[in-house]
């Protein structure tokens, strides 16, 4: 080769460099759409939850390093059901952290992980505890982050973590809206976006909402108007359910702003007992009808639910939070008394009880109580009334609520 | 010319190799076998199976370039037939530019019947949807390109060394560029160790750019300006390539012989 065809050569070479390196610039910023989670062999240290860091086996490292991500990600799926069919939930979510790093669009490991965190972890009485909410929230929210367009991890942070958990009908119903604004979703998600308007108090939206489910759904049978066709037959079941609850919808309205006009006094009492060293026993009166269920908040009196940016397992492990509310919880309402013995000797470590002031709410919000209780005290307590206990401070609502300041001796 | 003559007898010298199709039988056995391995995931059959099939045309192509790259020359010398071919009016260059042109076209060639089956063992899963199953040719496409990098690299290596310091030389770049073991230092606050990793970052070949896998297992993930990404990586690899060849074959002249 002669001197001058070296040299072109590698002056072409040398040209060649920056167009490389301006190339790469260009791919670096759009690889994360490719690539999510990707951070780096060493980079990502998984914990357990007690923030230890835990090995990823060899073979599965290797696995992963090697392009089979996914395929890692799915064996270790298994690993976690063998520990849930043992009942070992600790040691499913660091998996489930794991799992989703390996890869970010395995919408059910979200959807699980959130579920483990808000209600698998309960001491021996079934409550569940309620300091890994916040963990539970920040993971649905990363799923979301990360799959944007896919309305199942929206529904479960707006319906199993809001809506049926938290009891924060607000963000339920923010969750479910944007959830049935997805091109994957289907019907019945709008109709949990209405029924969370009705439990956040907001009716005229929850009518509206209504309303567009029975003519979203006449819109699908219209264009199907055949009776066999599936389309048709989903949309009519749609259309009937709709119409059926914005009937009920419309006809409580008038019922229950006619209980305004003679409120039942619900002479509210509750007390906090001592038995013996964490255990107590929590009961009272309220002219309530039996079923209807009283919420039960026992916490350090500083204590203040954690706003997580992002997921982590950092809880404040020495705060005391006990809460019996929900759907399948709370005091029960039995002949106008209630009563239930808390036991939380076998459950120190979800209850260390380690500062002297604690407080307790008990609280009776016609928001969350069932048909045969709103018939008495309306939607929003319109029907209700109370001498001593009765709270207005969250407006448009009438909630009963006794607040009771304990010391670390009455519990312990 | 000549070029293109080296590199169809390459090929055919490449097609002959039992190893080769033995890499392509065992893959395609197993990409038929992932579907034994899709019952470990619930709701996500396919995800297994584009995974591991991805997985397989990934690492098979990888041992392929690295089995034609390694000896496209040594072998010339073992068997000392690259004396009378360069005694003859061929010019060193056109003599590397055509083995690799050769290697290459037999490695696309094992790709495309890698993806075949895998395309096809696809589409029957998922009731013959031959629109989403043609979409991981996209997968095979990347590959390529990542291999043509690799094959560049070993061509480089193949210059000065023997096979066997080659195959770990160009297996353990093919790691680091795979790894972005340089990504967590280019954040780092010191501004010495920033430079230096950020330099080395736009420096070795970037194999992971080419990892589209997880768009392919999800297609259901939006995904802007992709056909973008995919042409600058195309454009990424030629340039890299070209890079690489030039030095092989700057390399290739100087070698005494």
């Amino acid at each position: 080769m002669k001197q001058n065809s070296r040299l072109l050569l590698i002056f072409i070479a040398i040209a060649l460099l920056p167009a490389i390196v301006f190339l790469q610039m260009k791919i670096d910023p759009r690889r994360a759409q490719f690539q999510p989670g990707k951070k780096g062999v060493g980079a990502f240290i998984i914990r357990d939850v007690n923030n230890s860091p835990i090995a990823m086996p060899a073979q599965l490292m290797a696995g992963a390093l090697v392009g089979f991500r996914e395929v890692t990600a799915g064996l270790l799926w298994v690993r976690c059901d063998e520990f849930f069919d043992a009942g070992d939930y600790d040691a499913i979510v660091p998996l489930i952290r794991l799992i989703t790093w390996l890869d970010p669009h395995q919408v059910d490991v979200y959807d699980t992980g959130a579920w483990h965190l808000a209600y698998n972890f309960i001491d021996s009485g079934q409550h569940a505890d309620y300091r890994y909410i916040q963990p539970a929230i920040a993971l649905l929210k990363e799923g979301v982050s990360n799959n944007q367009g896919v309305s199942d991890i929206e529904t479960c942070l707006g319906f199993d973590i809001y809506n049926q958990k938290a009891l924060d009908y607000k963000n339920a119903a923010y969750w479910l809206l944007r959830a049935s604004k997805e091109k994957d979703s289907f019907f019945a998600r709008d109709r949990l976006v209405a029924h969370a308007y009705e439990k956040n108090g907001e009716f005229d939206k929850a009518e509206r909402q209504w309303l567009y489910c029975i003519a979203s759904a006449q819109k699908v049978m219209d264009a199907h108007p055949n009776l066999a066709n599936p389309y048709y037959i989903e949309a009519s079941g749609h259309f009937e359910v709709s119409r059926r609850n914005l009937d009920e919808f419309r006809a409580h309205k008038i019922m229950y702003a006619d209980l305004a006009k003679n409120r039942t006094d619900v002479g509210f009492e509750a007390t906090c007992k001592r038995l013996s060293s964490h255990v107590f026993e929590i009961s009272g009166k309220a002219n309530l009808p039996d079923g209807s269920r009283i919420n039960v908040e026992l916490c350090n009196r500083d204590y203040k639910e954690p706003e997580m940016k992002s997921f982590s397992w950092n809880i404040n492990r020495d705060a005391t939070v006990l809460v019996d509310k929900g759907p399948l919880h709370g005091l029960f309402v039995e002949g106008g008394k209630f009563r239930h013995k808390y036991n939380l000797s076998r459950d120190i470590k979800q209850y260390p009880f380690k500062q002297d002031q604690y407080v307790l709410k008990l609280t009776f919000n016609p928001r969350e109580a069932p048909e045969g209780t709103r018939v008495q005290t309306g939607w929003s307590g319109e029907g209700l009334t109370d001498k001593k206990y009765l709270d207005t401070s969250i407006p448009g609502l009438r909630r009963i609520q006794k607040v009771i300041y304990l010391q670390r001796k009455d519990l312990i | 010319m000549t070029t293109f003559v080296i590199a169809g007898n390459t090929l055919g010298e490449a097609l002959r190799k039992k190893i080769l199709w033995i890499f392509f039988i065992a893959a395609a056995a197993m990409i038929v076998l992932s579907v034994s391995f899709s019952q470990f995931s619930f709701r996500g059959e396919m995800t297994i199976i584009r995974s591991l099939g991805l997985g397989l045309l990934s690492i098979v192509g990888l041992l392929i370039t690295l089995v034609l790259g390694i000896n496209l020359i040594s072998v010339e010398m073992e068997r000392k037939t690259i004396y009378t071919i360069l005694s003859k009016p061929v010019r060193r260059y056109e003599f590397l530019l055509g083995k690799f042109l050769g290697a290459m076209m037999t490695l696309l060639i094992q790709l495309l019947l890698m993806s075949t089956v895998f395309i096809f063992l696809v589409t029957w899963k998922s009731n013959w949807d031959w629109k989403g199953s043609i979409e991981l040719l996209k997968g095979t496409v990347m590959i390529f390109f990542q291999l043509l990098m690799v094959g560049s690299v070993a061509m480089v290596f193949s210059v000065f060394t023997t096979p066997v310091v080659n195959f770990f030389t160009t297996s353990a770049i093919y790691i680091v560029g795979n790894l972005d073991l340089t990504d967590p230092m280019m954040h780092s606050k010191l501004a010495l160790q920033k430079m230096f990793y950020t330099a080395l970052h736009y420096a070795i070949p970037n194999f992971s750019n080419y990892n589209i896998q997880n768009k392919l297992i999800h297609p259901e993930v939006a995904i802007t300006g992709e056909f973008n990404y995919y042409a600058i990586n195309v454009a990424y690899a030629v340039l890299y390539s070209s890079v690489l060849l030039i030095i092989a074959v700057l390399a290739f002249e100087k070698r005494d012989m």
